[in-house]
């Protein structure tokens, strides 16, 4: 029995533990919702914030309540304070039995026996429950409601932005003969956009569509044609019955047009059209200009995005790429395409190519230029800037070329062979004074420097170089080991490179012959100077001498004198300062002020001003109104969506007797956005006509002075 | 037995009662003392009860009294008043209070009358018709709205269309003023809530002719007010300009082009060795110009030149440019380096150059149009003088044009010499700017033969217009809308004549002379610039009464030997007095 009755209340207290849990978290519930339907009523925030509020306020609801709190013992003193049955012992049944007194092991069955007629589930455990409920169904009332208030909001919004819609569109005002009208809309092809169709006369089509008009009157007519910007009349073509008109027309720019029913005319219609715009290339990586230092990879990567309004069709890479530097520069040039195919025309493409510079052939020192043209549908071209790509040349870098010469060597070519000459006569001058080795050596080092002239000359003939013949001694680079089996180096090392191609062309053949010659006397003049015999070898070196002057002297230019004969100075007059029989220059000119080209426009708004206060205007004036009407519909004619109302406008004006305020207040706004600034002119006040009063006066204050 | 006996029996009986309860007490401190104030009390009880009166002078209107009410009246400041004989001139103001006797004429009312004015008050006619009287003006207050007004009505093309105005905004509101012109917003400023505001509101207008441009009040979506500004913009007259240069140089050659494509009669004169000069006529006929005369000279309006070349001419032909300056003629002086030999040219113009400095770039400032973009300058400046009016400074405030007096004629003095920069750097409005103003100062003034212009109040229709002109011969009859209109002559100014027009319609009307050209003038509708109408009326009324306060005094107010009553408030601060002293010593003072 005892155990019956800490079971009963075991049981009591999971019961109580999980109807309080329940009640709290419902509570959490009901104040999430209430919380986030004030919330999205008055701002816009989503929805996962309520279970963000849920979770918070179902923390603070647990710590309050603590349900992890209740134990056997909370659970005996409720049923002790709600049953009075139970004699105040219900905790009886909690003690384990051994611990008991006699006394209480009877009061124990007799509270057994007293729980057992305790309820399962006691009214004040659903209690917070049923509270918890009542403010869920409350809540979620309230969040409906709300929701619904949001969604009026939201479509009274769209009913606002639907009357903006229509307010762009005003409605048109068609002749009555018409009973329908169905404009048929063909994008060319480039768009890539299906025909539609619709039934205003306002049109906004994209560049180059056809049109086809479709109107079908009430009754049969003679004639419907369309006049297009006043002046370009196109008739449309009846069906047997008169009653079905149709025309096609192809459209490239803005315009307006009437419709012209047996020479009646309708309002004015504007013809708006969609450019196409010509793709756009935007280059993210790599930066325009990149620099490849020592030690990087040598490869690019190039990405773009290309975009275009209807579609690209094509895009491709041009790459040149620089060699060398100076004259020696070399381009070539490279298309390249990128790896995608553009068949399916997108409007949008992300491509990515990447630039292996070692494959373009490119070395240390060398430059890639690139850009990039794309293509779309309509076939209009961008190209994006050039981008330039450069690899360092390390060697250039290491050079101390322009460290060591600090100013520009001019070529010694003539001196050195007048130095030999003077060398040479020097040493026959000395010839007495010198021993014979000496004088040996002397002349043997002339016949050297006389040598290395000779070699200098011949490079200009592309002679060979003599310098490394009979050995490979001095090539260092290929006495290296790693160098052995380079055949390329070894090729260019023991090869003869005759004529070289670079090294020849500069010359004219007159004056290769020349130089030729020149060699030849080098040579006989370095053969006796080696036999030691320099009184021989100066003829030569002079001839050599000669020659390399008349050389010099040949690349000059000659330009002959103009003849000028001066006038013969007249001595008696000179410096006499007279002047009598100098005329003086005398110019007239009549330049007419330009014709105002908006007179008739001001004129008009002179006309409207006075129409204003008397609504009245009379045959002449409508002249006026007319031409201002001209000059109006050409500007229209280019921008309908600013100028046409007021061409309407004016027409209205010019076909009432009695013109409306509105129309004619529409007309000046756009008469005045038309009229340039007048700009800022001299001119001269008036004076007061006072009959010479003022003149007088000062006359009389002169005088009294 | 009377009044005042029984009040002077009760109060003796009293002082008798009190005194004998103050000495029967038993407490005897103070005994003299609060007898004395029972007697003191019980005098001035009688004294309070009785009228007081003492022989005085007071000051009293003679003749009758009466009320004239002008629009704005407050009906409530009438109850105080005797409402024996109310007037008013305007029938408005008649339905809003029928009391009131209507009037034509305010001459009708008798000499020596007391006028009092209520409201805004009257406009100078109807003032005038009421001199001899003595006027008491309660003005009222005015309304929100324009408090004053001014436009530039006749403008020249290129000219600044500018508005100035007082606005008064009463409302807890901020407002805004909109100058609309052909339908078209060109201007707009803001007047933030309670607060009085001068404003300019400015726009080259870019029609000719007539227009009515409009001025709106606009609070949040409401217009307040909407008012017409009536505008002539008239053509220009190109005028002649004669440039004498001591030197072929650039600044004269555009300022030739840019004035002759205008169409302005441009001759040129620049000296290529002595005695020897390139001549060059556009627009205009070929007058010798190697000698100037009176008679070459007097066919341009204005005369452009290099200060060297000036100061160099010959002494007959100095002496011609001066008689023609005198008669009306205007020089632009451009400063060169020129010696510092004195010329009647220079006289008011010292030029101070600061050596050893570069060109200077700095902007502009030209009196009454605004700043202009920068420009390089020669470190030179004309020294201040009392005689001249400085017209270009700059951003130091240095002057670098002004303009002095000669004559009838003008002497404009410039150191600007390559502002021809401006158009090479494509600012042509800055240069046009300052070679208007330079030129518009100089040039001689343009003799007309007639001068009309509306005086006194807005035109409105069934009310009299006063249109005044001004003309060289004797005016007998002018035309207004077709109706002959014969004007009275000033007797005063012998080309000055008065006349008087009753508009019957609005908008704009036509006026000719014998033989002048139209002139037209703008006749608004009824309430229009309804403020403005009461401020001005307000003003006009005050003034005459501050002129003519001291004549009426004398004229209309009689002294005479009067009993004054004494306030009754000093008796009663003495009873109180006593009052309390016998109250504080029995509370505080017995022991």
């Amino acid at each position: 029995m005892g155990k019956q009755g800490i079971d009963i209340i075991n049981s009591l207290k999971q019961k109580w533990i999980g109807y309080q849990l329940l009640a709290d978290v419902i509570l959490a519930a009901a104040y999430a919702l209430f919380a986030i339907a004030i919330l999205h009523w008055l701002l816009p925030i989503s929805g996962w914030w309520s279970v963000f509020i849920f979770v918070i306020v179902g923390c603070v609801l647990l710590y309050l309540h603590r349900p992890w709190q209740i134990t056997s013992l909370t659970v005996a003193a409720f049923l002790n304070q709600h049953y009075p049955i139970l004699e105040e012992s219900a905790e009886l049944a909690i003690k384990p039995p051994d611990e008991l007194n006699l006394l209480q092991r009877l009061q124990l069955s007799k509270v057994d026996s007293a729980l057992s007629g305790i309820p399962a589930l006691p009214k004040q455990f659903t209690i917070h429950l049923k509270r918890a409920l009542l403010l869920v169904i409350v809540a979620v009332i309230v969040f409906i409601t709300a929701n619904k208030f949001a969604h009026h909001s939201y479509v009274s919004n769209s009913l606002f932005s639907n009357n903006q819609q229509q307010k762009a569109s005003p409605p048109e005002k068609v002749l009555p003969q018409i009973d329908a009208v169905d404009l048929t809309i063909t994008p060319p092809a480039y768009t890539g956009k299906p025909k539609r169709s619709q039934d205003k006369f306002t049109l906004l089509a994209e560049d180059g569509s056809t049109v086809t008009w479709e109107i079908s009157t009430n009754i049969a007519l003679k004639q419907i044609s369309l006049v297009f910007n006043d002046n370009e009349r196109v008739p449309l073509k009846p069906n047997t019955d008169h009653t079905k008109w149709v025309v096609q027309k192809n459209i490239n720019k803005p315009s307006f047009y009437q419709v012209d029913i047996d020479g009646k005319l309708s309002d004015l219609y504007q013809i708006e059209i969609i450019k196409d715009n010509a793709p756009q290339i935007r280059v993210k990586t790599p930066k325009q200009y990149t620099y490849i230092d020592a030690g990087e990879t040598s490869k690019v990567m190039l990405n773009t995005t290309l975009t275009d309004d209807y579609g690209v069709s094509n895009a491709m890479i041009y790459a040149t790429v620089a060699k060398g530097s100076g004259e020696a520069v070399k381009f070539k040039e490279y298309k390249i395409g990128f790896g995608d195919s553009f068949a399916a025309h997108k409007p949008q493409y992300e491509l990515q190519h990447l630039f292996d510079l070692p494959k373009l052939d490119m070395e240390p020192g060398d430059e890639l230029y690139f850009y990039i043209e794309a293509t779309d549908n309509h076939q209009q071209k961008t190209r994006t800037d050039v981008y330039t790509v450069s690899i360092q040349d390390t060697a250039a870098l290491l050079s101390m070329n322009g460290l060591v010469s600090g100013g520009n060597i001019k070529p010694e070519y003539f001196r050195s062979q007048r130095q030999i000459i003077m060398d040479t006569e020097q040493l026959l001058k000395q010839k007495d004074s010198l021993n014979k080795d000496n004088f040996n050596s002397t002349c043997n080092n002339i016949g050297m420097d006389q040598k290395l002239l000779r070699l200098r000359y011949g490079k200009f003939l592309g002679e060979e170089d003599e310098s490394n013949v009979g050995g490979l001694g001095e090539n260092t680079e290929l006495n290296k080991i790693e160098n052995f089996n380079n055949a390329a180096m070894l090729f260019d090392a023991i090869t003869d490179k005759h004529d070289n191609a670079e090294d020849a062309t500069f010359l004219e053949p007159a004056i290769k012959a020349q130089l030729k010659a020149t060699l030849t006397e080098m040579w006989n003049a370095e053969l006796r100077l080696r036999l030691y015999k320099p009184l021989e070898a100066l003829p030569f070196e002079y001839k050599a001498l000669r020659l390399l002057k008349d050389l010099q002297q040949k690349s000059r230019s000659y330009v002959a004198k103009t003849a000028y004969n001066p006038s013969p100075i007249k001595l008696e007059k000179r410096l006499t300062g007279d002047l009598s029989k100098i005329t003086q220059p005398v110019n007239k000119d009549n330049i007419k002020a330009k014709a105002d080209q908006f007179e008739t426009l001001k004129t008009a708004i002179q006309l409207l001003e006075q129409i204003k206060t008397t609504r009245l205007y009379s045959n002449n004036d409508k002249h006026v109104l007319q031409l201002a009407k001209q000059q109006l519909s050409v500007k229209a004619s280019a921008q309908p969506g600013i100028y046409l109302p007021a061409v309407n406008a004016i027409n209205r004006i010019l076909s009432a007797t009695n013109p409306q305020l509105q129309d004619i207040d529409l007309v000046e706004h756009s008469i005045q956005k038309t009229l340039p600034i007048s700009a800022q002119l001299p001119q001269s006040n008036s004076a007061k006509p006072d009959m010479g009063l003022a003149q007088h006066y000062y006359q009389n204050i002169k005088n009294n002075r | 037995m009377s009044w005042n006996s029984i009040v002077i029996l009760i109060c003796i009986a009293l002082a008798a009662f009190g005194a004998y309860r103050e000495y029967a007490r038993e407490i005897r401190s103070y005994l003299t003392w609060r007898i004395l104030a029972i007697l003191i009390a019980a005098t001035i009880l009688a004294c309070l009860i009785l009228p007081i009166s003492y022989p005085g002078n007071t000051i009293q209107t003679t003749g009758k009294h009466k009320i004239l009410l002008t629009q704005g009246f407050d009906k409530d400041s009438l109850q105080a008043e005797k409402s024996d004989s109310i007037y008013t001139l305007d029938r408005s103001v008649l339905q809003q209070y029928p009391k009131a006797m209507f009037i034509n004429d305010a001459s009708i009312f008798s000499d020596n009358l007391s006028l009092d004015i209520f409201g805004f008050g009257l406009n100078k006619e109807e003032l005038n018709q009421l001199v001899g009287h003595h006027i008491i003006f309660h003005p009222s207050p005015i309304p929100y709205g324009f408090i004053a007004a001014n436009w530039t009505d006749q403008l020249k093309v290129g000219e600044v269309f500018e508005v100035q105005i007082k606005y008064k905004n009463t409302l807890a509101k901020a407002c805004k003023i909109v100058l609309k012109g052909l339908n078209t917003t060109l201007d707009s400023a803001e007047i933030s809530a309670n607060t009085n505001s001068d404003l300019t509101l400015k726009s080259t207008p870019k029609n000719i002719g007539k227009a009515v441009y409009t001025l709106l009040v606009i609070t949040n979506k409401d217009t307040l007010e909407q008012e017409q500004l009536p505008v002539i913009i008239n053509p220009i007259k190109p005028l002649k300009v004669l440039i004498l240069s001591a030197s072929p140089d650039f600044e004269t050659k555009f300022l030739k082009i840019w004035l002759s494509q205008n169409g302005y009669g441009v001759a040129s004169r620049s000296t290529i060795t002595k005695g020897k000069y390139s001549l060059e006529y556009i627009n205009m006929a070929k007058p010798d110009l190697t000698h100037l005369s009176a008679a070459v000279l007097e066919k341009f309006d204005v005369l452009i030149g290099d200060l060297s070349l000036l100061k160099g001419l010959p002494v007959t032909e100095n002496a011609a440019l001066q008689q023609q300056v005198q008669k009306g003629m205007g020089i632009i002086i451009r400063a060169d380096s020129s010696g510092k030999a004195s010329s009647w040219l220079q006289r008011y113009f010292l030029v101070t150059s600061t050596s050893g400095k570069q060109t200077i770039s700095t902007t502009l400032n030209i009196q009454g149009k605004g700043k202009t973009a920068k420009l390089n300058l020669d470190p030179a400046y004309i020294n201040a003088h009392t005689n001249t009016q400085t017209l270009v400074t700059d951003e130091h405030n240095h002057i670098a044009a002004a303009a002095a007096l000669f004559g009838a004629g003008r002497l404009v003095f410039t150191t600007i010499s390559n502002s021809h920069n401006w158009l090479l750097n494509g600012n042509n409005s800055d240069y046009y700017l300052l070679w208007s103003s330079l030129i518009n100062k100089a040039v001689r003034k343009e003799p007309i033969t007639e001068n009309w212009a509306v005086k006194g109040d807005l035109p409105v229709p069934n009310k009299p217009t006063r249109i005044v002109i001004e003309n060289t011969s004797i005016i007998n009859s002018i035309k207004i809308n077709q109706s002959s209109v014969y004007p009275s002559q000033n007797p005063a100014v012998p080309f000055e004549v008065l006349a008087t027009y009753w508009p019957n319609a609005l908008g704009w009307q036509q006026s000719i002379s014998n033989n002048g050209t139209p002139y037209w003038w703008y006749v608004w509708r009824n309430n229009a610039w309804k403020s403005l109408t009461a401020a001005n009326k307000l003003n006009t009324t005050n003034q005459y009464v501050q002129e003519h306060k001291g004549t009426t005094i004398v004229t209309k107010q009689i002294r005479q030997k009067n009993w004054v009553l004494v306030p009754k408030i000093y008796f009663f601060i003495l009873f109180l007095m006593a009052m309390t002293f016998l109250w504080a010593e029995s509370k505080f003072l017995a022991r």
